[in-house]
């Protein structure tokens, strides 16, 4: 077995890992405090399936990842604009 | 070296994670949210540009994905540093 077959999965599991802090900072707070959670999540979520397109060795999966960054990227600064507007 | 890379960069995001949870000041917050998009997804990127692929048109869209990644990131994080300021300044 492969470095990269045992790394793919682990670090896959270790990304999936690192959603549920950013949910639980999503969770709690005032609403500009829930935006740093929101905003972390992108990057994380974007190389989660990054990963998977590896993993499965299906190219086309990273079409997903990049609307997920594109998305992330759109939906955390209407929220940023909008907070900062709203006080 | 390519599941090194991968490995570095999951590990930096998950720290990132942790540490966004674990502390309490909002501008201090920013730092570890920007490090996931500044350092953790050009290791990932890299590690997986390094593992086999089809085509280079795949390695060609790994490239672009952590590009609008890494140039999104800090413009998200400088603007939810605008709203945080404004909050804060009442």
């Amino acid at each position: 077995m492969s470095p990269l077959a045992v790394a793919l999965p682990a670090a896959f599991a270790l990304l999936v890992a690192a959603l549920f802090p950013c949910l639980l900072a999503t969770l709690r707070g005032e609403p500009v405090d829930r935006l740093s959670g929101l905003i972390l999540a992108g990057p994380a979520a974007t190389l989660a399936l990054l990963l998977l397109a590896a993993g499965y060795g299906r190219p086309a999966y990273l079409d997903a990842a990049f609307v997920v960054a594109l998305l992330s990227f759109a939906g955390s600064l209407v929220f940023a604009r909008f907070l900062g507007r709203i006080v | 070296m390519s599941a090194v890379l991968i490995w570095a960069g999951a590990a930096v995001c998950a720290f990132a994670a942790v540490r966004l949870l674990l502390t309490r000041d909002r501008f201090l917050r920013l730092h570890f949210v920007s490090l996931a998009s500044v350092l953790a997804t050009p290791l990932v990127i890299a590690g997986l540009a390094l593992a086999s692929w089809s085509s280079w048109h795949d390695v060609a869209k790994l490239v672009i994905i952590g590009a609008l990644l890494f140039v999104t990131g800090p413009a998200t994080v400088i603007a939810a540093g605008h709203a945080t300021k404004r909050v804060s300044d009442g």
